[in-house]
C-alpha cells in the first residue's frame, strides 16, 4: 500500500511577472482595469451587435462594395490612359466616403434608436432600471457603443481610403476633413436617435418617430452624398484654414463647440426623460441649458477679439453682445417655460437633492433644484443675466439714446431685450394663474402646461394685431400695439423718441409681472413635499 | 415590522382601476402566493411593489422603504423576474449575469464570484457559453431567477414564473425557490398552478377584479372560509361529498335520494357520492339523519380543502 503523498502547490494562474513590468505588462493591466470599470451597457450592446446579423451585414456589405469598387477604379486606370488619375481618386475616395458616411450616419443611428425603443417595447428595460444605473449611464453607454461600431465600419474602409489617397489627386487636408466630419457627424446623429428613442413614450410613438428618424436620415444622407463627390468645393475653406485665416478657425472652433453642446445637451434631456417621476429631473436640463446659455455669451465676447472689422474693439463688442442678448433672452425664455410650470410640491426624493445638498451645492440649488418656486428664480436669474448682457452692449454703444438711434440701433437692441423679458413674464404669470386656478382640473401636468402657455402666447401675438389691423389701425404707429408680443418686439425694434409714454406703462406692467414671479418663487422656497402618484391618464402596459 | 408591507394600494388607469384598496405584508423567509384570475390585478401590484410603476393611492415598503419615495434603495433590495423572462438576444448565459452584475455595480473578484455563485446555484454550469436564444424555457427560467439571485437581494418578485414550464422543470424550480426562502429571502409569487403554490407558500393574498378577497396563511384563510360557509355561501355553491360504508346497505340510493341537500346520487358497491348544497350545519344534520335512517356510515368528506376549492369558493371568476 502506498501512503498518500502531498500534492506539490499549484502555481498561481497567469501571475504576472512583478520584476519585468514591461510596457505590455503595464497596457495589459490597464486594460483589464478599463474593462473592469467600462459602463455595462457598452459592454453588454457590443457584444450584442457584434453577433448581430445587422452589423455582420452592414461590415460586410462595406468590405464587399469598397472591393467592388476598387476593382472597377483599378481596371479603369490599368486600361484608360487618358483617364485623369485625381478624377478617378476622387471618384473611387467619394464613393468610400458616401459608404462610410452610410454606415456612420443612417445604420449606426437607426442601431441606437432600435436599441433603446426595442429595450422600452420589452420588459428589458424595467430590468436595467432595476439595477439603478444612472439614465445618463444607459445613454451614453449607447453613444459610446455606437461609437466602437463605428469604429469598426472604418476599419473596414480604411484600406481603400488609403488606396484612394495613393492614386494621388486627393489632398491630405481633404481627406482629414472627411475624417473629421463622418465621424462626428455620426456621433452626433446617434446622440439626437437615443434622444428621439427616449422621447416617444408609447410603442406607437417609438414606431413613428422612428419612421421619421429614419426618414430624415435617408435624405439627409442623400443631400450629403454630392460633397464627398465633390470636395473642391470645400478646397477653398480648407486652404483658408491651412493660410491661417482668423474667421476659418473661428468658425470651425464654433463648428465643434456647437458639436459638444448638442452632445451634452441630448445626453442631459435623454437621460432625464429616463429617470424615474419622482427622481430630480429638473436639475441637470436646467443647468445644461444655463450652461448653453454661457457658451454662447463666451463666443459673444470672443468673436470680437478674434475678428478684427472696421470697428473699434468696443463697437464690435457692443454689437455683439447687444445681438446676443436677444438670443440669449429667448433662450431664457424656453427655460422659464419649462421650470415655471414646475410642480410646487416635491416628491421626497427631490425634497432630498435639495436639503442634503452641502457645501457648494447648497446654494447652486437655489437656482437648480427642482420645483416652480426654484424654477422662477432660474428664470429671472438667467432673464437678468441677459438684461445685463444688454446693458453693457448699450453701454459700450456710448448709451446712445433715441436721437440717435438713426446713427446705430443698439438702443432698440437693448430695448428688444427688455421687450422680451417683459413679454415672457406677463406670459408666465398670466398663464399660470389660468393653469394653477381656473384651469388647473384641464391642465395638471406640467407638459400639458407649457401647452397651454406656448398657446395663449401664440393667441396673443396673433390676435390683437389681427383685431387692430381689422378695425383700420397701422400696427406700428398704435400705442396698443406694445401690449401684444409680437408686435410689441417689433415696436422696440423701431424704437423712436414718440414711444416712450406706452413704452414706460408697458415696461411697468412687465416689471410688476417679474416681481410677482420673483414674489411667488421666494413664498414657495420652503419645502413642502407630497407623494407622487400616478397619473389617471398614465398608460396600461398591461391593458394592450 | 414586516419584510413587505402593502397599505391600502390603488391603481387607476383612467377610469379603469386595475388595483382596488388591497392591503398585505409578510416577513423574511417566507413564500407569499398571489392569486388571482388574469387580469385580476397581479402584476400591477407586482410592478408597484417592484417600484416600477406608481400607485394612485397607498403605498408599499420593503424592509420599511418605500417603493415611491426610496425607490433607488429598495431596487438593491429586490430581484424581480417579469411574465416575460426579459432575456437578450445574441448573449451567452455568461455574459448576460456578467451584465446585470455591472450594472449593480459589483467589480472584479466580487463579480466573477457572484456570477459562479447564480451559476452553481441554478445548474447552469454546462450552459455558461450557450446563446441564450437556444435555451428551453426552463433554463430561460432558471437563468433569470439567477438574474434576480446576482445582487443577493433580500426579497424576490416573481410574476408567474412557473407558467409554460413542464413538470420536472416546475418541481426543480419549486426546490430552487424552497432553499432560497431557507436562506431567509422573502419570496413573493404569483402562479396560476394553484396546488403548487399550496405547497410551497406560507401565506396567500387572492384578489379578484382588483380587490383583495382573502390574505393570510392559508391554513387561517381555509378556516375562515369554512367558518364564514354558513353565513355566507350557503346554499349557493355546490360541492361533492363522499360517502364510505362499512356494510353494504341496499336502500343506500333510496335514502340518500330523500334528502334534499343532495343531487346527483351515484352509487358504487360501499362509497357513494352526490352533490351536497349547504353549509356546515346542513352538513351536520345530514349525516345525523342519514345514521339515523340506519346507513352503516364510517367516512364522510365534505367539500374537499384544497387551494383550489378555496379559491373557486372565494372568487366569482368575474374578469375586468
Amino acid at each position: 500500500m502506498t501512503t498518500p503523498t502531498a500534492l506539490p502547490e499549484p502555481d498561481p494562474v497567469a501571475a504576472p511577472p512583478l520584476a519585468r513590468d514591461g510596457v505590455l505588462n503595464r497596457v495589459g493591466r490597464w486594460s483589464a482595469r478599463l474593462a473592469e470599470h467600462s459602463n455595462p451597457i457598452l459592454v453588454r450592446v457590443v457584444r450584442q451587435e457584434l453577433r448581430s446579423r445587422a452589423f455582420i451585414s452592414v461590415f460586410v456589405l462595406l468590405l464587399t462594395g469598397g472591393t467592388i469598387a476598387a476593382l472597377i477604379t483599378a481596371v479603369i486606370a490599368a486600361n484608360d490612359s487618358q483617364s485623369q488619375s485625381s478624377n478617378l481618386a476622387r471618384g473611387f475616395f467619394g464613393t468610400i466616403a458616401a459608404g462610410w458616411a452610410f454606415a456612420l450616419g443612417v445604420v449606426q443611428p437607426m442601431g441606437c434608436f432600435r436599441a433603446i425603443a426595442t429595450e422600452r417595447n420589452e420588459d428589458t428595460w424595467d430590468l436595467v432600471e432595476l439595477t439603478g444605473l444612472r439614465p445618463v449611464r444607459v445613454v451614453l453607454g449607447l453613444l459610446l457603443a455606437s461609437l466602437v461600431q463605428g469604429l469598426l465600419y472604418t476599419s473596414a474602409l480604411a484600406p481603400f481610403m488609403v488606396m484612394a489617397y495613393l492614386l494621388r489627386g486627393i489632398d491630405m487636408l481633404e481627406v482629414l476633413f472627411v475624417l473629421v466630419v463622418i465621424p462626428l457627424g455620426g456621433i452626433a446623429v446617434a446622440a439626437l436617435a437615443v434622444f428621439m428613442a427616449c422621447l416617444g413614450g408609447n410603442k406607437a410613438t417609438r414606431g413613428f418617430l422612428s419612421a421619421v428618424l429614419g426618414l430624415g436620415l435617408l435624405f439627409a444622407w442623400m443631400g450629403s452624398c454630392g460633397l464627398w463627390f465633390n470636395l473642391r468645393e470645400v478646397g477653398s475653406v480648407l486652404d483658408e484654414l491651412r493660410s491661417g485665416d482668423a474667421a476659418v478657425w473661428a468658425g470651425l472652433a464654433a463648428w465643434l463647440n456647437a458639436w459638444a453642446a448638442h452632445l451634452v445637451v441630448m445626453l442631459v434631456f435623454s437621460s432625464a426623460l429616463l429617470a424615474f417621476r419622482a427622481a430630480n429631473r429638473s436639475t441637470g436640463p436646467r443647468l445644461a441649458w444655463c450652461g448653453l446659455w454661457l457658451n454662447g455669451l463666451i463666443w459673444a465676447i470672443i468673436i470680437p477679439w478674434m475678428l478684427p472689422g472696421y470697428a473699434s474693439l468696443d463697437e464690435r463688442l457692443s454689437w455683439a453682445l447687444t445681438g446676443y442678448a436677444i438670443g440669449g433672452m429667448a433662450h431664457a425664455g424656453l427655460l422659464g417655460l419649462f421650470a415655471v410650470s414646475e410642480d410646487y410640491e416635491l416628491s421626497p426624493r427631490q425634497a432630498r437633492s435639495i436639503s442634503q445638498a452641502r457645501g457648494w451645492r447648497r446654494p447652486f440649488m437655489l437656482l437648480f433644484g427642482p420645483g416652480a418656486a426654484r424654477g422662477r428664480l432660474a428664470w429671472l436669474a438667467l432673464a437678468g443675466l441677459t438684461l445685463i448682457v444688454a446693458g453693457l452692449g448699450w453701454m459700450l454703444s456710448g448709451f446712445e439714446m433715441p436721437p440717435d438711434i438713426g446713427r446705430s440701433n443698439r438702443f432698440s437692441m437693448a430695448v428688444v431685450c427688455w421687450t422680451m423679458c417683459c413679454w415672457l413674464g406677463i406670459l408666465f404669470v398670466v398663464g399660470d394663474l389660468l393653469y394653477r386656478g381656473w384651469l388647473a382640473s384641464w391642465f395638471p401636468t406640467p407638459p400639458l402646461r407649457r401647452g397651454f402657455v406656448l398657446l395663449l402666447g401664440a393667441l396673443w401675438m396673433l390676435l390683437p394685431p389681427i383685431a387692430l389691423k381689422l378695425a383700420g389701425f397701422e400696427i406700428e404707429d398704435n400705442a396698443l400695439s406694445w401690449f401684444s408680443p409680437w408686435s410689441a418686439v417689433w415696436m422696440a425694434s423701431e424704437f423712436d423718441s414718440d414711444m416712450w409714454r406706452p413704452f414706460l406703462l408697458f415696461s411697468l406692467l412687465g416689471a410688476a409681472a417679474l416681481l410677482v414671479l420673483l414674489v411667488q418663487g421666494l413664498r414657495h422656497l420652503k419645502l413642502v413635499t407630497h407623494r407622487i402618484v400616478a397619473r389617471d391618464d398614465d398608460h396600461n402596459p398591461r391593458g394592450g | 415590522m414586516s419584510m413587505v408591507e402593502v397599505k391600502g394600494l390603488v391603481r387607476r388607469f383612467g377610469s379603469f382601476t386595475a388595483v382596488k384598496d388591497i392591503s398585505f405584508s409578510f416577513d423574511a423567509g417566507q413564500i407569499y402566493g398571489f392569486i388571482g384570475p388574469n387580469g385580476a390585478g397581479k402584476s400591477t401590484t407586482m410592478r408597484i411593489l417592484a417600484t416600477l410603476d406608481i400607485p394612485s393611492q397607498g403605498d408599499c415598503t420593503i424592509a420599511g422603504l418605500s417603493t415611491v419615495d426610496d425607490a433607488d434603495r429598495v431596487r438593491s433590495l429586490i430581484g424581480y423576474m417579469p411574465d416575460s423572462y426579459g432575456a437578450y438576444p445574441n448573449m451567452t448565459v455568461e455574459e448576460y449575469l456578467d451584465f446585470f452584475a455591472r450594472a449593480y455595480r459589483l467589480r472584479g473578484p466580487a463579480r466573477t464570484r457572484a456570477v459562479a455563485d447564480v451559476v452553481e446555484f441554478c445548474q447552469l454550469g454546462q450552459l455558461r457559453d450557450k446563446l441564450i436564444t437556444t435555451l428551453s424555457k426552463g433554463m430561460k427560467q432558471r437563468l433569470c431567477l439567477g438574474r434576480c439571485l446576482i445582487h443577493d437581494p433580500k426579497l424576490l418578485i416573481l410574476d408567474e414564473p412557473s407558467a409554460g414550464l413542464d413538470p420536472r422543470a416546475r418541481i426543480e424550480f419549486r426546490e430552487l425557490l424552497r432553499l432560497l426562502a431557507e436562506q431567509g429571502k422573502a419570496i413573493f409569487i404569483s402562479s396560476h398552478i394553484l396546488a403548487e403554490l399550496e405547497e410551497l407558500c406560507h401565506g396567500v393574498a387572492i384578489i379578484e377584479q382588483g380587490r383583495l378577497v382573502a390574505s393570510g396563511p392559508i391554513g387561517e384563510i381555509k378556516a375562515r372560509a369554512m367558518a364564514n360557509r354558513d353565513a355566507v355561501t350557503s346554499g349557493v355553491l355546490p360541492s361533492t361529498l363522499e360517502l364510505r360504508l362499512a356494510e353494504p346497505f341496499a336502500r343506500l340510493a333510496e335514502v340518500l335520494a330523500e334528502q334534499p341537500e343532495l343531487s346527483e346520487v351515484q352509487v358504487e358497491g360501499l362509497a357513494a357520492s352526490a352533490r351536497f348544497r349547504g353549509g356546515n350545519a346542513a352538513q351536520a344534520a345530514l349525516v345525523r339523519r342519514l345514521v339515523q335512517a340506519g346507513v352503516p356510515l364510517y367516512h364522510v368528506a365534505g367539500r374537499s380543502e384544497n387551494l383550489e376549492d378555496l379559491f373557486m369558493h372565494l372568487t366569482e371568476g368575474k374578469v375586468q
